[in-house]
């Protein structure tokens, strides 16, 4: 449940407000969200 | 004891901080930096609840932060996302949405969570209450009225449950 939001939030941002995604920007998003995932292990 | 600061820092100083962010840059950047919350309870229970850190929690750290940096272009400093006064206050959203979850969790063994709940919602609504409600225009109202009941009470009182 803790990765949904931001997942959620970031594909709003993209297809509401029409904000850039980029690949490293990508990348970053799954890297934080792997953390905070592996954080609660 | 942590109601108070559950309630002004976890909520109060928490979504001036997230809203904040979520203003001066994009909202799937502002939800990232929230989500470095969970690196930011293992870095406060092992300085203060001494609980060992460990290899994965380690590699936890590390992810998070070369995410971040990728996030808000660190990589290329000229063309950075957002400055660094954003970049704290996204992080200090994340520190301060992690610490509603450390005093929600102690508080949890001796309150119920609507008990909880009530004292951090009201105890975190002064503060911007006192500063912004003035003014504003009706459908203003109406988009708060939806932030405050659907978004806010019921989204803290399932989390509060689940602590």
């Amino acid at each position: 449940m803790a990765t949904v939001e931001p997942v959620e939030a970031g594909a709003i941002g993209v297809a509401l407000f029409g904000e850039e995604i980029s690949a490293p920007k990508l990348l970053g998003a799954l890297l934080v969200l792997a953390g905070a995932a592996l954080a609660q292990v | 004891m942590f109601l108070v600061p559950l309630g002004f820092i976890g909520v109060g100083v928490f979504y001036l901080l997230y809203f904040y962010t979520v203003r001066e840059c994009t909202v799937g950047t502002a939800a990232i930096l929230l989500y470095s919350s969970p690196v930011f309870v293992v870095l406060l229970v092992w300085v203060f609840l001494k609980e060992t850190l460990g290899a994965l929690r380690l590699l936890a750290l590390a992810w998070t932060f070369c995410g971040i940096f990728l996030v808000t272009r660190g990589y290329d400093p000229s063309t950075l996302e957002v400055t660094l006064f954003v970049l704290l206050t996204g992080l200090l959203s994340g520190l301060t949405y992690g610490l509603y979850s450390i005093f929600g969790k102690l508080l949890s063994r001796h309150l119920s969570p609507v008990t909880i709940l009530s004292y951090a919602l009201g105890i975190g609504a002064a503060l911007p209450t006192l500063r912004t409600l003035a003014g504003l225009s009706f459908g203003s109202y109406a988009l708060l009225f939806i932030l405050a009941l659907v978004h806010t009470a019921l989204a803290f009182g399932l989390y509060t449950a689940g602590l």
